[in-house]
């Protein structure tokens, strides 16, 4: 047999060509930033503040204005050994249960794309460390990784002794920031700003941790403190109810917990999926239906396709803000919120990358999140156009445009209008109709201006009202036709039935698709009262007969139209 | 060897969901009768079961692989005035898609979908919890799945 010969060799690390590398991940200034408040996080501080010194001359408007970016924390703190251990390229991976560090890699690929040191002093157990310092330059005049380690003068020690007041902590500086193509410190800030008290919401409010925020140019302002926010206000949510759409709330419309088992035998705990329908963001201004304190609520959610999408967090941590999830989600759903909640033991299921920003979901596991979604996104959209269409209704009263619209049509038989006088089988079906209708009027005929009552016609105003909407009417049919003496024909659509439900009570009472629609249903009303009022050739309990199957057939058919055509409207 | 190949009972015009499963694959769906008046198609049509199957693994379809049906009266779709009942069937089979994505290992291996889920009638509340019913009936189609699987 032959021997294979075998050898281990040595390869070459350029160290400062690493560090460009990994100082290019793809970090935006904000996101480094908070790369470096997880660690804070993680070392359970109560206390993180995070400060940007602008450079000499250099505004918040001017980009690449920062000299020096800080954070501070009441952590643990960390010996001299610890610190170097920290520098260390994929430093300890030993992390406890659920941390928010992954690779070891964030503190110098998140630092480096700041700035090109990161300094580090801090305190454990009350001593004070030394400074620590990862260099770039110095890497590459020794192409080696190397840190430099500088004793405290006494002015640094009572300078970070102020900053570390306590026990321990841990403050991080990061310098070098002039050669690094950077966005305006305003943006970075807004940025944080608008999105730390999402991205941290549950350290806030369980750890708990207090995070400042604050630019210096030369003083020493007050930091803003960021304010813990659940993006899909679940808090404020709904169950899910069409019948009492409020314009106003958010509406949970999932909550469950998803199994993301592949078959390959691996047990990995389930995903808490929520989701939430927010009003449109519309709605809020001046100018909408909804009083002043209403509008302001909408206002609040902040409604736009930059925050719509599928939040995704890691161990509590927001590592993606409005994720389409691989097309999943549009941008026509932008007020649908989704909250997806990992821990670190999804991590190779779904392919979470070193900056924990990025993943990956395979085909079949987003099969399966598309059909799971495919409820809360039609739900959302039905949302969207309800609000869309309670914008533009003028009336508030259904049937109303109509009967003004129809007010002069005449109702006239044409196979009557050439003859005389009726025969008094004629007179006697006409007085038996406007007994009938007598019966049904008082229940329907209108209600004032005051609103709606339940069974009553939802029609104000002294017109008299040819289309009622009500649930006087037959369950299986669409609508039933009367006879006023006085006034002529009305029609009453049965507001229970399913085509009502599904198709005609989504479009505004004064569109011309639901006045086309209640013209259609009148004319048949009209040839009904009618035929039945004036063919006296034919026995009157025939014509009912007839109609009635006619009407059963109506209803059935639109029915079964409906259960086949679900969400019609929405496509 | 005689064996038996199933039963099944119930008055017609009922409101049914179902299930049909070969191999590594399954499908959902809901009729208004009794079950075997749709089941046909799906051993026919080829919009349905074995059409779908046959799409996506031509082999399967034909092999000697059996096919298993199982169907749950659903009596609170009955329950609704008649012009919802086929509206309530296509709630609860919405959902009980749902059910099966959010965790299919309930009725392992078959964890291929071939049907399509309904569009979700949101605009309509009924009379029963259909997240409820539907979590009851993808259970009972597991175990019934199970036991003929364990036979």
């Amino acid at each position: 047999m032959n021997t294979i010969m075998q050898s281990i060799e040595g390869i070459e690390v350029h160290a400062a060509r690493l560090c460009q590398a990994i100082a290019r991940i793809g970090y935006e200034p904000q996101i480094a930033l908070m790369d470096i408040v997880d660690n804070a996080v993680t070392a359970q501080a109560s206390t993180i503040r995070v400060s940007l010194f602008l450079a000499p001359g250099k505004t918040l408007k001017n980009r690449n204005s920062v000299q020096r970016y800080q954070v501070v924390d009441d952590g643990v703190g960390m010996t001299n050994d610890e610190i170097r251990a920290a520098f260390s390229l994929g430093a300890n991976g030993k992390y406890g249960p659920h941390s928010l560090s992954k690779y070891g890699m964030g503190l110098k690929s998140a630092g480096l794309s700041l700035g090109n040191r990161i300094h580090i002093v801090s305190k454990k157990d009350g001593l004070l460390s030394s400074r620590q310092t990862f260099d770039v330059a110095l890497i590459a005049q020794q192409n080696n990784f190397v840190i430099r380690v500088s004793t405290l003068t006494p002015e640094e020690v009572t300078q970070y002794g102020n900053l570390i007041s306590g026990v321990s902590g841990t403050v991080i500086e990061i310098d070098g920031c002039e050669t690094i193509n950077h966005q305006s410190s305003s943006t970075t800030v807004r940025k944080l700003e608008e999105h730390m008290g999402v991205v941290y919401a549950s350290f806030i409010t369980k750890q708990p941790v207090s995070i400042g925020i604050r630019v210096c140019a030369g003083d020493a302002p007050d930091f803003k403190m960021i304010a813990p926010l659940d993006i899909l206000f679940r808090d404020k949510a709904k169950a899910w109810d069409p019948e009492t759409y409020d314009y106003v709330s958010p509406y949970l419309l999932l909550d469950e917990e998803w199994n993301p088992d592949l078959g390959d035998g691996k047990i990995i705990p389930p995903i808490r999926l929520s989701a939430v329908a927010l009003p449109q963001d519309k709605l809020g201004n001046s100018g909408s239906p909804l009083s002043p304190e209403q509008q302001k609520i909408v206002k609040g959610y902040q409604v736009n396709r930059d925050n719509a999408g599928c939040f995704i967090y890691r161990n509590g941590r927001l590592i993606r803000w409005g994720d389409k999830l691989e097309g999943i989600l549009t941008k026509d759903e932008y007020n649908l919120r989704i909250r997806m909640d990992l821990t670190e033991e999804h991590d190779d299921v779904l392919h979470v990358d070193v900056t924990k920003q990025r993943l990956e979901i395979d085909d079949e596991l987003l099969a399966r999140l598309r059909r799971i979604l495919d409820s809360s996104k039609t739900a959302a959209k039905f949302v969207m156009k309800k609000c869309t269409e309670y914008m533009k209704r003028p009336t508030g009263s259904e049937g109303a445009a109509f009967s003004e619209r129809s007010a002069n049509v005449p109702e006239d038989d044409p196979e009557e209008m050439a003859s005389g006088s009726p025969p008094d089988e004629v007179l006697q079906r006409l007085q038996a109709q406007a007994e009938e209708a007598e019966t049904i009027n008082d229940a329907t005929k209108q209600i004032g201006e005051a609103g709606t009552a339940a069974g009553l016609a939802k029609l104000g105003g002294s017109l008299f009202a040819k289309v009622r909407y009500t649930t006087e009417v037959e369950y299986k049919h669409l609508w039933t036709p009367y006879r006023d003496a006085k006034e002529g024909v009305f029609v009453c659509i049965n507001t229970h039935h399913p085509f009502y439900t599904e198709f005609m009570a989504d479009l505004a009472d004064n569109s011309p698709e639901r006045l086309l629609l209640e013209a259609l249903i009148f004319a048949a009303g009209v040839g009904q009262i009618n035929t039945a009022g004036n063919l006296h050739e034919v026995e009157l309990d025939d014509i009912k007969m007839v109609f009635s199957r006619f009407h059963n057939n109506c209803g059935s058919y639109l029915a079964e139209f409906t259960g086949e055509n679900i969400n019609l409207l929405d496509t | 060897m005689t064996t038996l190949a199933g039963t099944i009972w119930g008055r017609l015009r009922t409101s049914h969901l179902y299930a049909v499963f070969k191999g590594p694959y399954i499908y959902f769906g809901e009729t208004g009768n009794v079950p075997p008046v749709r089941w046909k198609g799906h051993l026919t049509s080829e919009a349905d079961f074995i059409g779908k199957l046959k799409k996506v693994d031509p082999a399967a379809a034909v092999d000697g692989t059996p096919i298993f049906f199982v169907g749950i009266h659903i009596g609170v779709a009955d329950d609704e005035p008649e012009p919802m009942q086929k509206i309530a069937r296509r709630a609860i089979e919405a959902e009980l898609h749902q059910r099966f994505s959010l965790d299919p290992t309930l009725v392992s291996p078959a964890i291929n979908l071939l049907s399509t889920s309904p569009s979700v009638p949101v605009r309509h509340l009924f009379k029963f919890d259909k997240v409820n019913v539907a979590d009851k009936v993808y259970s009972m189609i597991a175990k019934e799945y199970k036991s003929w699987l364990a036979r």
